[in-house]
């Protein structure tokens, strides 16, 4: 299937685009909701759409949710997606001044810069990245699928990265259900003729980002929320010559993270946030738009660097993008090496479809801010049965079955039940989504290099990939030694 | 006071989560014996037990891992209070009423409503019933409304505009559709 950019410049593509951007700030303006559930919500919904309409809907609504998460996070000290608690730290102090709307318009600001940067190193590194991946054998894309999710677990699982590890395993076996690609095998189907197809990804994800958060947020007890007033929003133009070394380096670290398969906005958020502390020496959580600044160009810039991987090797950046595989493949569009091969004029397609969502992010901002305020006290109790009931119609209308409701449905209590046990989910999804080339790879380089495997070691790439796969597991362990040391010397004077 | 009483009590490992690390024990162990059972046409080299096989003896490896930390951590200890009620005391901020009343909701909508009634009638029971429970201090007046507009304001969203087909046997917005579609294709 052929693309044509221009589309994205017609008033229908345009519109689509301008709602996809309001739906996806009021969205992440709300508590609980976040950019990921938005993405899984909406994918479905998609289906009747045609791809071009679609891939522009949910880009703008993946955007507007980046940028709307911290209306909350700096209004009523909640962060709407998890990316926006460094927006959180630094801003919510802002708001207790007086500066909320000030805060808002920086966070507006400087998200666009963030787009853009993330834009950028996506059209750089793209015809590279795809150079490098034409490469690839079977060898190399087994390697590349174990080093995603062994570095997505590192990253995810913190302190714990064996914990993001088990998930990435556990997302990989969970991949094995339903017949075998090279043999037609049932591999544990139990004679159930739904799970002959396999557990389909899509009711995967919704299940865990849409009712796993639903049932998060209603097992919490609530505390009514009062929103800060907001105040003047645009931000001086000054901003801009001031922070520019801060807007730099948080575009280059939330580019770099997103680009790392399975980290996601949140780290980069985060990284951002304490680069920027270390490098002025202030401290943020007494409230600097530095600090916002920090979180929101980084979690912004993931946006176009999560695309980077995704696009040229079929391995998911962050949560989003692996949501958006689903939603291009949903449409018949199989991202990877081949993409320019297989569907020509898409990745222009894609660059256009980012630069629009981006100006309608800003341009739609100024006018949704202030109303969506007034969403901020909505109860949980009447968002969430919305949200429930939009995972059901989403996973109905992409699949059209309800054995794959009940997948969505365990999906969710079983996602609540490993949330709660600091079980990283990104690890999971990609296992999920990357189990079947993992399998077919590995099976594929048996057989084709069978008596012949000493010629393994002498692939340049695939030393490079296989180095990668250790040194995550070897930092992943060092990192986890040092911080119990450093938990342990914490514990000690309290329990003296 | 005794030497116990004078220090703060050290945070321990939740015992449920002993559990969790059980079961992928449990879960990745059955995996890896299963997959010697599973059938491989062209010999070792393409079998298909081969990935799940390697999977699952890795993940429970894993999982014993982590089993064995939370242990370390108290986790056995917790678990066990847990089991016989003797723990101290602490409110928590997330009642597992909440959640189990909160699934049990989602699951009789998704399982036992959405096949047998129409969609719009299901939906609103749903409503109605998470309101009920976890919007504490609504009138029942404004419950009734929100479980009657809301269904109908996603079905005509999304059936209606979009064409998208929703779950279950049928809605009040595809019968009328199909109606009216009947009636200009009749006249």
């Amino acid at each position: 299937m052929a693309f044509d950019w221009t589309f994205v410049f017609t008033w229908e593509a345009l519109l689509v685009s301008a709602l996809g951007s309001a739906l996806g700030i009021v969205w992440g303006a709300m508590p609980g909701l976040s950019s990921n559930m938005a993405v899984a919500l909406m994918v479905g919904f998609t289906y009747k759409l045609s791809p071009e309409i679609a891939i522009v809907f949910l880009i703008a609504v993946w955007v507007g949710t980046e940028f709307g998460g911290a209306i909350s996070a700096i209004l009523i000290n909640i962060p709407g997606t998890p990316s926006a608690v460094p927006t959180q730290m630094a801003g919510y102090p802002l708001a207790l001044r007086g500066e909320g709307g000030l805060a808002i318009g920086t966070a507006l600001m400087f998200s666009m810069l963030g787009n853009w940067a993330g834009l950028i190193a996506l059209v750089a590194f793209v015809p590279i990245m795809i150079a490098i991946a034409l490469q690839f054998t079977v060898w190399e894309m087994f390697l590349l699928v174990m080093l995603g999710v062994a570095i997505s677990g590192t990253l995810t699982g913190r302190e714990k990265p064996i914990k993001g590890w088990a998930m990435g395993w556990f997302g990989l076996m969970i991949a094995m259900v339903g017949k075998d690609l090279i043999h037609g095998v049932d591999r544990f189907t139990y004679d159930i003729n739904e799970l002959r197809a396999g557990i389909k990804y899509l009711p995967v994800l919704i299940g865990l980002f849409g009712l796993t958060e639903a049932l998060n947020v209603l097992s919490k007890k609530q505390h009514k929320a009062v929103p800060s007033k907001v105040g003047r929003i645009i931000p001086p133009v000054s901003y801009i010559g001031k922070y520019w070394k801060t807007a730099l380096r948080s575009s280059a670290v939330g580019t770099i993270i997103g680009a790392i398969p399975g980290a996601g906005a949140n780290i980069a958020a985060f990284v951002s946030y304490t680069l920027g502390e270390q490098a002025s020496g202030k401290k943020f959580s007494e409230g600097d738009v530095e600090g916002v600044i920090c979180g929101e160009v980084a979690n912004n810039a993931n946006v176009g660097g999560g695309l980077l991987p995704t696009m040229t090797l079929g391995i998911p950046g962050n949560s989003s993008s692996a949501l958006i595989i689903a939603a291009l493949a949903l449409h018949g569009i199989i991202v990877g090496p081949n993409i320019n091969h297989d569907h020509p004029g898409f990745m222009y397609f894609l660059y256009a479809t980012l630069l629009v969502a981006n100006f309608f992010m800003y341009t739609t901002a100024f006018a949704v801010v202030k109303p969506s305020v007034y969403l901020l006290t909505l109860p949980v109790a009447v968002v969430m049965p919305m949200v429930i009931m939009f995972a059901l119609v989403g996973t109905f209308a992409a699949t059209f079955s309800m054995f794959d409701v009940s997948i969505m449905f365990c999906a969710g209590l079983i996602g609540f039940v490993l949330l709660r046990h600091g079980y990283p989910f990104a690890p999971l999804i990609l296992g999920v989504i990357l189990g079947p080339l993992a399998d077919e790879s590995l099976r594929k380089t048996i057989w084709i290099f069978e008596g012949k495997y000493e010629e393994l070691l002498f692939r340049p790439i695939g030393i490079i990939l296989f180095v990668g796969v250790i040194w995550s597991f070897y930092y992943g362990i060092k990192r986890s030694r040092r911080e119990t040391k450093r938990l342990d010397a914490e514990m000690a004077p309290i329990s003296k | 006071m005794s030497e116990s009483e004078e220090s703060p009590p050290v945070k321990r490992e939740k015992g449920s989560s002993l559990l969790v690390s059980g079961a992928l024990v449990l879960i990745s162990a059955y995996v890896f014996i299963a997959s010697f059972s599973i059938p491989a046409p062209e010999g070792w080299q393409t079998a298909p037990g081969m990935l799940p096989m390697l999977l699952g003896g890795s993940l429970c490896f894993m999982a014993i891992l982590i089993s064995i930390e939370a242990i370390q951590n108290g986790a056995w200890i917790s678990l066990k209070e847990m089991i016989t009620r003797s723990g101290p005391k602490e409110e928590s901020e997330t009642p597992l009423w909440r959640v189990l009343s909160a699934a049990a909701m989602i699951g009789i909508f998704y399982f036992v409503l959405v096949p047998n009634l129409h969609f719009e009638i299901a939906a609103a029971i749903f409503i109605f019933a998470m309101t009920t429970v976890f919007w504490t201090g609504s009138s029942i007046v404004r419950r009734l409304l929100l479980a009657v507009l809301l269904p109908f304001f996603i079905t005509i969203s999304f059936h209606g505009f979009f064409g998208i087909p929703m779950p279950g046997e049928t809605n009040f917005v595809q019968e009328v559709l199909f109606h009216w579609k009947r009636q200009a294709g009749g006249g």
